[in-house]
């Protein structure tokens, strides 16, 4: 198994967060926050 | 017989293996290497910011359906944190529940693509991530409530001849909270994939056995499918899983029970 050794491991583990990482600065700075001005867009039309 | 000389491990596909490395004399003797798990992870992360950038339909109101689908998500997600954490403080940590929702998710998906690879279903990896929800938790809770964070491991009204009996054993559940999240995740999806290429594997050596084999070998195709649909939906599952309990831990963390 060559997941158990460290090389391995630390490598997947690096991979991954770095990759999480990435993804949460990006969906919380561009991708989220455009579906929030989205919702707001659908409640200002339709509700006010 | 010769198919019977070639049969490999189930658990072969989840070998990591190096693809491309890259031994750098530099910083100690770096080796940066790329490994098979290392490029299915970096397709789930295009997959994610490209879907994520499609479903944005540039940003037009009537929504079509790449963002229904992103949407319903969205929703999805938005109800688990506000719903689990706090109606109000806990939408400060819905970009990372959305984003290990996303990433588990598919991940979980890209293993039912057949001779690809399922990153999550290697412990190492859901381990560290659910040691790190956990950690991030319980570092949570003490910058919060100091060391009244420990007043989690009391129940509320027990007698005080109990005390340390039930101290002992919410504290045992508190750090088997670590493993039980990571083991879940991987275990669900090594079983299924295992389970799956073991059929898969009889029924290749039923149908090929002869003319009347290969209709007697319909009936576990049948099954392989089936379990195929029910994988499709454990990966949904489990990604919800995974966000429901790590936000029922950082709950814990911020209220306190």
């Amino acid at each position: 198994m060559p997941q158990l050794v460290p090389f391995f491991f630390v490598n997947q583990v690096v991979f991954a967060f770095a990759i999480f990482v990435m993804l949460i600065y990006v969906f919380s700075k561009y991708i989220l926050p455009r579906f929030v001005r989205l919702f707001a867009t659908r409640l200002f039309i339709s509700k006010l | 017989m010769s198919n019977f000389i070639n049969v490999i491990s189930p658990l072969d596909q989840f070998e990591v293996r190096n693809l491309l490395s890259l031994d750098a004399p530099i910083l100690g003797n770096l080796s940066l290497s790329l490994t098979n798990i290392g490029l299915y992870l970096t397709i789930a992360g295009y997959l994610v910011f490209i879907i994520g950038l499609l479903s944005s339909n540039n940003n037009k109101i009537v929504p079509n359906a790449w963002s229904i689908s992103q949407e319903s998500i969205y929703a999805t997600v938005h109800s688990i944190v506000t719903g689990q954490i706090n109606e109000k403080n806990g939408q400060v940590y819905f970009p990372f529940m959305y984003v290990l929702f996303v990433f588990i998710l598919v991940n979980n998906l890209i293993g039912m693509v057949p001779y690809s690879f399922a990153a999550t279903s290697h412990f190492i990896l859901t381990f560290s991530l659910s040691f790190t929800v956990v950690l991030g938790a319980t570092i949570l809770g003490f910058s919060k409530h100091g060391l009244k964070f420990f007043s989690l491991f009391v129940p509320a009204g027990c007698p005080l001849a109990l005390l340390p009996l039930l101290v002992m054993i919410e504290f045992i559940s508190y750090l088997a909270r670590n493993v039980s999240l990571g083991l879940r995740l991987a275990a669900n999806i090594l079983s299924g994939h295992m389970l799956l290429n073991i059929l898969s594997g009889f029924t290749y050596n039923i149908m090929t056995s002869g003319f009347l084999f290969f209709f007697l070998g319909l009936f576990p195709l049948a099954f392989i499918i089936a379990f195929s649909g029910l994988e499709l939906g454990i990966a949904f599952i489990q990604a919800q899983v995974f966000v429901v309990l790590s936000c029922s831990y950082i709950k814990d963390g911020l209220d306190l029970h």
